[in-house]
């Protein structure tokens, strides 16, 4: 993902071992990998501390699909 | 835990994901959606509104009684908006105090809000702002806003004053490489909250970490 040109996110997401799903709680659902990424909520506000700074806690939706195919 | 459903008005109510806080005058006010606990697939809540909560110290929250709006036949409760729960619900209430000393008096709080009327009842949307002299009395200002963009999911607003404009971010809702439809951020500015111009994607993911398929939206209902 890019914020105004700066890359957070790792382009690559990795496929979900055995041992992951073991440990997720849905188990039925799985991490798509390179599906897009929602961006909800940005909450963006001038940071005062510093003159011209700007600070977005925004939530980061990412997407997953159901193993038996559903969505 | 902060904040429950638990005042008797509310038993049919859940406490939504949106609000907002601002400590004034040694309080912490805290305006919070409510919503229907009823939630059909695919649509919104039965009802939505903002209520308001005060604390003196961020932890324990009291409800006072307010007076200004009826729901279900009482008026003794603390929600603030909307005016007339039969007539319309109002999404993603954001409140926000303006502080620009050219703000009217009147106009000092305000809410950008998304609108959904009941039908028939003439009421426009989708988008409005309401101000208020306190944040709690609210009312439409006279000129119809232009330009806003969505306020369904919580937007952020503010007075920038490098621009000496209204500086505004909300989500939406964009046409990705073709295909399928994804939220990102956009923004725009206004110089007295009534027009607003220029709007432009803010914050977006790159095209080569996303990927969707053809004619599906990978967001989840809302």
């Amino acid at each position: 993902m890019r914020v105004q040109g700066e890359v957070w996110v790792p382009a690559e997401q990795k496929e979900p071992t055995a041992g992951d799903r073991e440990a997720a709680p849905d188990q039925d659902q799985a991490p798509m990998p390179g599906a897009p990424v929602d961006i909800y909520g940005p909450e963006v506000f001038p940071y005062t501390e510093a003159d011209g700074v700007y600070v977005a806690l925004l939530s980061a939706f990412h997407n997953w699909e159901r193993r038996d195919g559903g969505s | 835990m902060l904040l429950q459903a638990d005042a008797a008005w509310e038993k049919r109510l859940r406490v939504g994901s949106y609000g907002t806080v601002a400590v004034e005058d040694g309080r912490v006010r805290l305006w919070y959606q409510v919503s229907g606990r009823e939630n059909p697939p695919g649509k919104n809540p039965g009802f939505m509104g903002v209520a308001y909560a005060e604390s003196a110290d961020g932890i324990h929250f009291r409800k006072p009684i307010l007076g200004l709006v009826e729901f279900e036949g009482s008026r003794q409760i603390n929600l603030v908006l909307p005016a007339d729960p039969r007539l319309l619900s109002i999404g993603g209430g954001s409140v926000w105090r303006d502080d620009n000393p050219a703000c009217p008096p009147q106009e000092r709080y305000k809410s950008w809000q998304k609108v959904y009327p009941e039908p028939g009842t003439g009421i426009f949307g989708p988008h409005r702002i309401r101000v208020s002299r306190d944040g709690l009395h609210w009312q439409l200002p006279e000129k119809r806003v232009a330009g806003l963009r969505a306020a369904d999911t919580q937007p952020a607003w503010f007075r920038d004053p490098r621009l000496g404009r209204y500086v505004r971010y909300s989500r939406e809702w964009v046409q990705f490489e073709g295909e399928g439809k994804i939220r990102m951020a956009s923004c725009n500015e206004s110089a007295d909250i009534h027009d607003w111009q220029g709007m432009f994607i803010s914050l977006q993911p790159t095209s080569g970490t996303s990927r969707p398929r053809s004619g599906r939206n990978w967001m989840r209902p809302a």
